[in-house]
């Protein structure tokens, strides 16, 4: 616990539990996580960003409400929070998105 | 860690001779057993009080619902047991009523049980000789669905051909299933499947030969994945899709790359993911992840499963 701010760390969450053995594999799978997260989250005009050293993260809307989460799990509340309807990995639009990430010549659908 | 299995199966598929089998062939555990009964008369545990170390019966309600705090009581009485060994197996039947699912939900959400039992392994009980009958109903295919391991009971009262074909069906609901052919409760041999069930097309739920009369089966989307999945973007897919479908999810299961040659096991019932855990450079095939799922659309589920992490 956070003797200055009294935040609790969760238990290690599934995500991080095993995203490898060598200390590169597990920098390159947090950093891979995040940049995921944060194209959820500009997708639906959020922000989420690093804190606590990795342990959280901070979910925040465009008003300036911030969130602090514990893990991927509080995440998603947050956003549904936030938008005030839940995130979807079916939305067609973030598929579509997505495509285009990873292939630019295809353009989101 | 106590290992605990989890054995499922309809009203009358012939649990009880099932488990008083697997008890049986266990010589080297000292077997316990929690059996849910859904009315109020105990089931007869005279057998199993001799082979078994204990027994006790949840009774007079589903141990997945209305009794579920009973469930989560005995489980910790039994791990603060002084008298508990290392060689203690836990056997949990549930009624014939009961889905897995909200068991081990259970287990795996209560910060006690969850860092006390091991759920080794799901064991739903097939009746094949009722199975036309059985398999109307959803909670038929969801018990299958959750399965690790199949048990085809009374199959000694069937023909080849139906076996044939009710082993079909049950590998259209869950391919990763192991089928075992039971005898009066004698496990057979595991029933050979075909080498590529691992990576089974989508299944059209409407081509199955028998068509339930309440709600559809389930669908499996089966993928493969190569070198290039990417597992901190894999973790954000599934728990965004479970976060908002997870209810629609009955089962997911894999074994995928997590970083240059290791390979980690996926296991996920409905919202909750199973802690992944590490697989031997020679033990492990080909990467896949299998989805069990109702009510989603599968194209998009593997078009968005692609989209974030990308798949053969």
């Amino acid at each position: 616990m956070c003797m200055v701010c009294e935040y609790l760390p969760s238990l290690e969450h599934w995500t991080a539990v095993n995203p490898g053995t060598s200390p590169e594999g597990r920098q390159r799978s947090f950093h891979s996580q995040l940049a995921c997260l944060v194209a959820v989250a500009k997708f639906y005009g959020l922000n989420v960003r690093s804190e606590l050293a990795g342990s959280a993260y901070m979910t925040s809307d465009k008003k300036g409400k911030e969130v602090l989460c514990r893990n991927i799990d509080e995440i998603w509340a947050a956003m549904g929070e936030l938008l005030g309807r839940e995130p979807d990995a079916l939305d067609p639009e973030l598929v579509g998105l997505f495509e285009s990430l990873r292939d630019p010549a295809r353009g989101a659908n | 860690m106590i290992p605990l299995i989890v054995l499922a199966g309809s009203l009358g598929a012939g649990k009880t001779t099932v488990l008083r089998e697997l008890v049986e062939n266990q010589s080297d555990a000292r077997c316990h057993l929690i059996v849910n009964e859904i009315g109020e008369v105990p089931p007869s545990l005279g057998d199993f009080m001799v082979r078994s170390e204990s027994a006790v019966v949840l009774r007079g309600g589903c141990a997945c619902c209305i009794r579920r705090e009973d469930l989560v009581e005995d489980l910790i009485a039994f791990a603060n047991d002084r008298a508990r060994q290392d060689k203690d197996l836990l056997f949990l039947e549930l009624s014939g009523i009961a889905d897995p699912a909200p068991v081990i939900h259970t287990i795996f959400g209560h910060p006690f049980l969850a860092n006390h039992y091991d759920v080794q392994e799901v064991i739903t009980v097939v009746d094949a000789y009722d199975a036309g009958v059985a398999r109307r109903d959803g909670l038929w295919a969801r018990q299958i669905a959750l399965a690790d391991r199949c048990i085809l009971a009374k199959a000694d009262l069937v023909s080849i051909e139906v076996l044939d074909e009710l082993s079909d069906t049950i590998a259209d609901i869950n391919p990763w299933a192991t089928l075992v052919p039971s005898d009066h409760g004698h496990l057979g041999v595991v029933r050979e499947r075909p080498a590529s069930d691992a990576a089974r097309p989508v299944v059209d739920p409407t081509n199955l030969n028998a068509q339930p009369e309440h709600g559809t089966l389930p669908s499996v989307t089966s993928v493969m994945v190569g070198d290039s999945f990417d597992w901190g973007s894999f973790g954000v897919w599934l728990s965004l899709l479970l976060h908002r479908w997870g209810h629609d999810v009955l089962r997911v299961k894999g074994l995928v790359p997590a970083s240059a040659g290791e390979y980690v096991t996926i296991q996920a019932v409905h919202h909750v993911v199973f802690p992944p855990e590490h697989v031997a450079l020679e033990e492990h095939g080909e990467g896949h992840i299998v989805l069990i799922t109702k009510h989603i659309d599968t194209d998009l589920l593997r078009r968005s499963l692609d989209a974030f992490v990308q798949v053969k």
